[in-house]
């Protein structure tokens, strides 16, 4: 089931998610952190100059809590590219386990997408041809009536026309 | 592996990416991590956890590819040796937080 969703068995789709894999795993989250790195002193150095002195607290308040936001940004950065880069090796790891549909192996994708399709066929088969059969059915006993309704017309135009001729 | 995996790996260079990703920061970035910031030691777990699951798919992939796809004896000995240091440290990193967990309880506890 899982394997006829998201399409297992199609080349392109595959290709499709080893190609997401490459680019998220292409992300320089070691820059990203030496240069947060270089960040994190400054913010030391402006959290010092409030113990010191009344100008330098002022500075403090001006300064400060930007770069804290700085500081929190860069790192929440920091935090999504490791998470997503490690959730991109996680599912490298389990798409080595998936084996060819001849291979012999245990697969999950391959082993419900065979059975899947054949119950779907089976089903469409049946609707159909009960779809046509009643169609049929239908068709046949509209002409019966069409005929029926024609010849009783007929009876009642001849009896009409003799009980007139009689009549008169 | 289904041969269409096999040749994606191969066509994105993901052994390679994946290889990049297990380097370790340099030491002077995880110093200052480790002494100057409140996020820098949540990074530096983060890394270290990427780093072990980067490591772990290396060793699944070292299963089906072949020596030179994985880059040689050499980068595949330095893989294990990485994966020795690394796993270890975490594991102790869990552990210790696990022991620091009860007795900041009980601080915070006697604090209240």
């Amino acid at each position: 089931m899982l394997g006829s969703e998201i399409g297992v068995k199609d080349g392109g789709v595959l290709s499709l998610v080893f190609r997401t894999l490459g680019h998220v795993l292409e992300h320089n989250e070691t820059q990203a952190i030496k240069t947060f790195s270089s960040e994190v002193p400054l913010q030391q150095e402006v959290m010092d100059t409030g113990k010191r002195g009344a100008g330098e607290r002022e500075c403090e308040e001006e300064v400060g809590p930007v770069r804290r936001t700085q500081l929190e940004a860069s790192a929440s950065k920091i935090f999504s590219l490791l998470e997503s880069e490690t959730l991109a090796m996680e599912i490298l790891s389990n798409l080595v386990f998936v084996e060819d549909e001849d291979g012999g192996g245990p697969s999950e994708f391959s082993d419900d997408s065979e059975e899947e399709p054949m119950e779907e066929d089976c089903a469409l088969e049946k609707l159909t041809s009960a779809v046509v059969d009643f169609n049929g059915d239908v068709s046949v006993l509209s002409n019966f009536v069409f005929h029926l309704g024609n010849i009783l017309l007929w009876i009642i135009m001849i009896l009409g026309t003799e009980g007139l001729s009689r009549s008169a | 592996m289904a041969l269409k995996v096999s040749q994606g790996v191969r066509d994105e260079g993901l052994i390679a990416k994946v290889l990049s990703k297990c380097k370790g920061l340099p030491l002077n970035v995880s110093e200052i991590l480790e002494n100057n910031s409140e996020y820098g030691k949540e990074i530096l777990q983060k890394v270290g956890h990427m780093r072990s699951v980067g490591l772990l798919c290396l060793q699944n992939l070292l299963q089906t590819f072949d020596l030179q796809t994985m880059g040689g004896t050499e980068q595949i000995i330095e893989i294990y040796k990485t994966l020795s240091k690394t796993l270890p440290a975490i594991t102790s990193m869990s552990a210790e937080k696990r022991k620091e967990g009860p007795n900041q309880l009980i601080i915070a506890f006697l604090s209240y």
